[in-house]
């Protein structure tokens, strides 16, 4: 493995990035703008997140995702066996 | 030299077992004891997420097909496994239904299909990318967790939490 130089935008995401508002997605995948400030998109399924993502013009190998869990969810690989 | 900071999540953001407020037991004990009252479930979200600082990276996942990127990936020295989130397959261009093997969580089964992948992590203008061999899986995880196979076994790391 060796390092490459980049070009990527990417900066130090912050907690604070977060809208109050982000306990109405739980359970939804959410994309983020290429450098985490905008929430641009969010869907309950990942398939549907790439549709509206794909209908506004965005890049979906730029756009950052993540899912925000419903109920419980494994927080570790400790948990697992 | 790669350096990301520990990170904590937003409260919302954390699954429901890391923000259970007290049961109504343990709320008419504490009642009966004259114990002071339990800290409001806002209070309680807000100690746990100050907590819950730890290791999050950005990571891309390139597939035959193409890439995404997630937000939230946890370097988890606790997982012997890197492991994604079935549903994130399909868009990589990775067929799942091949053979797969069990993990378990809370006594629950889940599959895990393991595939090869290319993982890339970037800050600061220097970016590292190794092919690696991941799960993808049903099982309800919070993040990505980047583990020993597939991406700790590959990097020399020092975790920096004092720091945060």
């Amino acid at each position: 493995m060796s390092p490459a130089q980049s070009a990527s935008t990417s900066r130090e995401l912050r907690s604070d990035d977060f809208p109050p508002d982000l306990r109405q997605y739980r359970g939804c995948w959410l994309a983020y703008s290429a450098d985490g400030r905008q929430l641009i998109a969010s869907g309950r399924t990942l398939q549907e997140l790439e549709v509206q993502l794909r209908a506004a013009g965005e890049n979906l190998e730029e756009v950052l995702l993540d899912h925000v869990p419903e109920g419980d969810a494994i927080l570790s690989g400790s948990e697992l066996s | 030299m790669l350096r990301f900071p520990y990170q904590r999540l937003h409260p919302a953001r954390l699954p429901a077992n890391a923000v259970r407020p007290p049961s109504l037991l343990t709320r008419i004990l504490r009642l009966l004891t004259g114990k002071r009252d339990a800290p409001s479930i806002q209070a309680t979200t807000e100690l746990i997420a100050d907590s819950a600082a730890r290791p999050f990276v950005t990571i891309r996942i390139q597939g035959p097909v193409a890439a995404r990127r997630l937000r939230y990936a946890l370097l988890d020295t606790g997982s012997q496994d890197t492991l994604f989130p079935a549903e994130l397959a399909e868009p990589l261009g990775i067929v799942l239904g091949g053979t797969t093997r069990r993990i378990r969580w809370r006594g629950q089964p889940f599959a895990v299909e393991l595939h090869i992948v290319e993982l890339e992590l970037g800050r600061d203008g220097i970016t590292w990318r190794w092919r690696a061999r991941v799960g993808f899986t049903t099982a309800p995880l919070a993040y990505a967790l980047l583990g020993q196979h597939g991406c700790l076994e590959f990097l020399d790391a020092t975790f920096r939490g004092g720091s945060k």
